[in-house]
């Protein structure tokens, strides 16, 4: 990334990021610790913080945008405080951490999708949430394997996907399925069935069996075939399933030909939670540390569940990486730590609002990206005398 | 800080010490011959009757980066049966076979051990493997880099780029990724399988490039060795888990053109094909080619009975194997036009025949290899047992009568095909000490680690010794890292971080202009992200730097 100054100003002059951009551009608003709805010292606001971690029983400690010196201070405060972790995208990350869990996947990362994909096929999502992917993986200037960009075959099951229409080269081979988001498991399962052999006599989720059937040859066809789905996109109900299905439908491709996963996700830095989780607990998100050590249970520690359940008694939201994410909320008002980079995710006062950086832009920090594989070297591109929320997690956990 | 270790019974290989008594000291950090008539001790130890041996090093462990982490999700099940609550000193995590990283840790240096190395990081993998790493604590570490089916290489290869250019990327790669070592893995074959190749003998081409396996492994050796790195090429070699490998790794072994070379978990390389079941031992072959070629030293990836998980960079392997998945579940990934990686997890029952028989093959391969400073003690952690079975079999190896009632356990028919029952070799304290610290501290290249001279990082281990090994092993009396006691009676006593060894080999900086463009055209991620910089190990606080030297540079 190519970041200007002018006149006090930064300015991206190169392709990044649009969130990033738009971040970096935009005068950073004045903002200062609060205690009670009150201005406060940094140091006052941390003690507030400690004050209602040490009162609670069993606080929850969610959001989780942060990096992974962040995710890191968050874990170790989670344990030391007895309290449960969830990410904002808990739901998404669990869905697909379930099917991880119950049969595992085979998958592909970002540089592979880009130079060796001939066919991909996108389920519930065209990936427009995520803005780079085209340019970066789909249609990059040049591969080193697959057919010319152009060439690529792109087929979207769902409704209303399309491949988008900025940045596209010329004369590019794109279809789609219309099929209900809910019935994409279905579907997936019937294009594995014809794979091994089943007649298809029947509509599966009104498509015809030619269309199907088509769909199969396709993909056995394909040399390096490509199914993409984000777990945040697909109905929470039956996302699972549909993910499951994909999964099976690449095991059967693999063994005549290749085909791999990929999953698109792990925004406000939702991979790096899960990582970061995973190594110093053992565990992905949902953890809790109620009995000292880390417990995994991706149903019962949702943070809207936890909420509406009372079933913990303090919140600390964490949301640095310039999210427009809402602090929840259940029926009962909860003594609230809200550590964020701006006050867009408010919607009530907090009991404690302390101000923290946005890694990448107020210091330097890791991320890793969605594909679990890579992980980037933030740069710190402004001073502003934004904290770290590691720094601020940290000092709240020195006070319990 | 002056310590004093009074009257212990030192086993140090590398100074020729066997079972002599002696007086230890230790003045901050280093061991010292003497201290002066005027200084005061601060810590006395009365070590009489007790083993002192340096601190042990794992050659072979994959203990960080995102297989590893792959494989943690994978099985909460595993962890479940295993927690880790805090304590006043250390993080809670779990066990079993693929441990949280602080866990991994503190369970490491309270088998004795002070250094692990993660034996395949993905060049592309690195930073994350060094941030977990970090979070390992009370050990160094380090990590071999893996290279051998990526694409650079292999279209330099195809392109017939000289050596001195491939040692130029070489030597790239070890600093940008901050490792120690260089890797191969089915070397060729986890890029062949991204085309769709399912199986790939040492000199069988690539159905893109047309590179044998045979011509990665002697570029990458020939890399290794005019670059001046001490640990030789780390190989995984071609057919892992195939019966008649053994033929593989004999032409591996014959062809290395007496190179150095090390070949990892040959346990798994080392089946035959006779019998009725098509499935036999190939030990004493590759032993006997290990005794003769000098060149030449292994680890075992000896495997134990018990559920586990396999994680490997072999894809093609791994793929083929998961329909031996226990629990049925399993991952593959291809990975960044870099390597891959497979997670299969797998019960070794001693009722199953070919469980057993390789149970069997580990052993022999043990007692036949004779120079212990050219085996290394290894479960290939997790892949063939997880490492807190070290004790156990440390027992197998010293204790003959024990070995056999072993042997008595598992499956007859391979119980009767083995050589073990025959072997009467039961390995000494001395010889335990080289094959877990002073051999692997020398191949390694690990200066002033491994032995107990005066000038040697005091990373010490105390063990009370007892006639059952096992219980001897499973909890030192005391650890000593750096200088400092962190283990007593097998507890962590103390939490300190440990460092990370690499290597600083020199190249022309002209390779970064083609791999600058290389990036460019085909990769998601820029060169200078790819870089791993000393900053992101040295500032987080809980890790460091250790360079090792290396050789002169030489030219082919």
């Amino acid at each position: 990334m190519i970041i200007e100054r002018s006149q006090g100003k930064l300015k991206v002059i190169d392709a990044c990021c649009p969130r990033a951009k738009s971040v970096i551009e935009q005068t950073p608003p004045e903002l200062q610790p609060r205690v009670n709805g009150k201005a406060a010292s940094l140091d006052e606001a941390i003690a507030a913080a400690a004050g209602h971690l040490k009162k609670a029983e069993r606080p929850l400690l969610a959001g989780l945008g942060t990096d992974v010196d962040g995710m890191r201070a968050a874990v170790h405060l989670a344990e030391a405080s007895h309290g449960i972790l969830d990410h904002m995208h808990g739901r998404a990350i669990s869905n697909n951490m379930r099917v991880l869990q119950s049969r595992g996947w085979m998958t592909t990362s970002l540089t592979e999708l880009r130079n060796r994909a001939d066919l991909v096929v996108f389920v519930g999502t065209d990936a427009r949430q995520f803005q780079r992917f085209y340019e970066r993986a789909i249609w990059p200037a040049e591969t080193m394997f697959a057919p010319k960009p152009a060439q690529r075959q792109l087929v979207y099951l769902g409704n209303g996907l399309k491949a988008p229409t900025s940045g596209a080269p010329k004369g590019i081979k794109s279809s789609q399925l219309k099929c209900p988001p809910e019935q994409l498991g279905e579907l997936a399962g019937a294009v594995n069935a014809v794979l091994l052999g089943q007649p298809l006599n029947n509509r599966v989720a009104s498509i015809k069996p030619d269309a199907i059937e088509k769909l199969a040859e396709q993909l056995k066809n394909a040399k390096y075939s490509v199914i993409v789905w984000a777990p945040g996109e697909l109905p929470d109900d039956t996302a699972e399933h549909t993910i499951e299905s994909i999964c099976n439908l690449v095991e059967t491709l693999n063994e005549t030909t290749r085909s791999s996963g990929f999953i698109l996700g792990g925004g406000d830095g939702a991979t790096t939670a899960t990582s970061v989780s995973a190594w110093l607990t053992g565990y992905p998100l949902r953890v809790s540390f109620a009995r000292g050590y880390a417990e995994y249970d991706p149903v019962a520690n949702d943070t809207q569940t936890l909420l509406d359940d009372r079933s913990v008694d303090a919140m600390l939201w964490l949301s640095t990486l310039a999210s427009e994410r809402k602090v929840p909320a259940g029926e009962r008002k909860l003594p609230t730590i809200v550590i964020a980079d701006s006050e867009q995710c408010l919607e009530s006062e907090p009991d404690v609002f302390i101000p923290a950086g946005i890694p990448g832009v107020d210091h330097i920090g890791t991320l890793i990206r969605a594909d679990s594989v890579v992980s980037l070297p933030l740069k710190q591109v402004r001073d502003i005398g934004r904290t770290r929320a590691a720094d601020i997690l940290q000092a709240i956990h020195a006070r319990l | 800080m002056l310590i004093k270790l009074a009257s212990a019974t030192v086993y140090d290989p590398v100074n020729g010490v066997n079972a002599e008594v002696r007086d230890i000291y230790i003045r901050d950090g280093r061991i010292i011959s003497q201290p002066g008539a005027d200084e005061t001790i601060d810590e006395h130890y009365d070590l009489k009757g007790y083993a002192v041996m340096a601190g042990a090093i794992d050659i072979h462990t994959h203990i960080g980066g995102g297989k590893l982490n792959l494989a943690r999700m994978l099985l909460p099940e595993d962890h479940r049966d295993d927690p880790v609550p805090a304590t006043r000193l250390t993080h809670s995590g779990c066990g079993h076979a693929v441990p949280a990283t602080p866990t991994a840790g503190y369970r490491y240096a309270e088998l004795g051990y002070t250094a692990c190395f993660e034996p395949a990081m993905l060049p592309s993998n690195a930073r994350q493997t060094h941030l977990e790493l970090a979070d390992t604590p009370m050990v160094d570490k380090g990590a071999y880099a893996l290279l051998g089916s990526d694409d650079y290489l292999l279209r330099m290869l195809k392109s017939g780029k000289e050596q001195e250019a491939i040692n130029d990327y070489v030597a790239w790669t070890l600093q940008a990724t901050q490792s120690l070592a260089i890797k191969v893995v089915n070397p060729g074959g986890i890029n062949a399988f991204k085309f769709n190749q399912r199986q790939m003998d040492i000199d069988e081409p690539n159905s893109h490039y047309g590179v044998t396996p045979r011509q990665i492994l002697t570029a990458l050796s020939r890399a290794v060795h005019e670059l001046g790195v001490t640990h030789p090429l780390h190989v995984h070699g071609c057919n892992l888990g195939v019966p008649g490998n053994v033929d593989t790794t004999l032409s591996t072994i014959n062809g290395s053109d007496g190179l150095p070379l090390h070949l990892t978990h040959i346990q798994f390389h080392s089946y035959g094909t006779e019998g009725d079941r098509a499935f036999s031992s190939g030990a004493a072959q590759i032993a006997e080619a290990v005794n003769r070629n000098k060149n030449v030293s292994i680890d075992v990836g000896q495997i134990m009975f018990g559920q586990t998980v396999t994680a490997s960079g072999d894809t093609m392997k791994q793929h083929a194997a998961h329909k031996h998945a226990s629990p049925n579940k399993w991952i593959a990934m291809d990975i960044e036009c870099d390597a891959g990686c497979g997670v299969v997890p797998f019960k070794y029952k001693d009722k199953n025949f070919v469980n057993a028989l390789q149970w069997a093959i580990g052993l022999e391969l043990f007692l036949m290899v004779d120079d212990p400073w050219r085996i290394f003690l290894t479960t290939d952690h997790p892949n063939g047992a997880p490492f807190t079975t070290y004790p156990h079999l440390i027992r197998l190896l010293m204790d003959k009568s024990f070995r056999d009632e072993q042997l008595k356990r598992i499956h007859p028919d391979a119980a009767a095909l083995s050589t073990v029952g025959s072997l009467s070799r039961e390995y000494s304290l001395y010889e335990i000490a080289i094959m877990t610290r002073a051999a692997p501290a020398k191949s390694l290249g690990l200066q002033d680690y491994g032995h107990l001279a005066p000038g040697a990082v005091a990373d010490i281990t105390v063990y009370k010794p007892h006639r059952n090994a096992e219980t001897m092993f499973e909890k030192p009396e005391y650890v000593f890292k750096d200088g400092r006691l962190i283990v007593k009676r097998g507890k962590v006593v103390r939490v300190v971080a440990g460092g990370t060894h690499t290597v600083r080999p020199e190249y022309d900086s002209g390779v970064e202009k083609d791999l600058k463009r290389y990036f460019d055209r085909y990769h998601t991620m820029q060169l200078d992200n790819f870089r791993v910089a000393d900053s992101e190990i040295t500032d987080t606080g809980i890790n460091r730097l250790i360079v090792q030297p290396t050789r002169a540079r030489t030219r082919s």
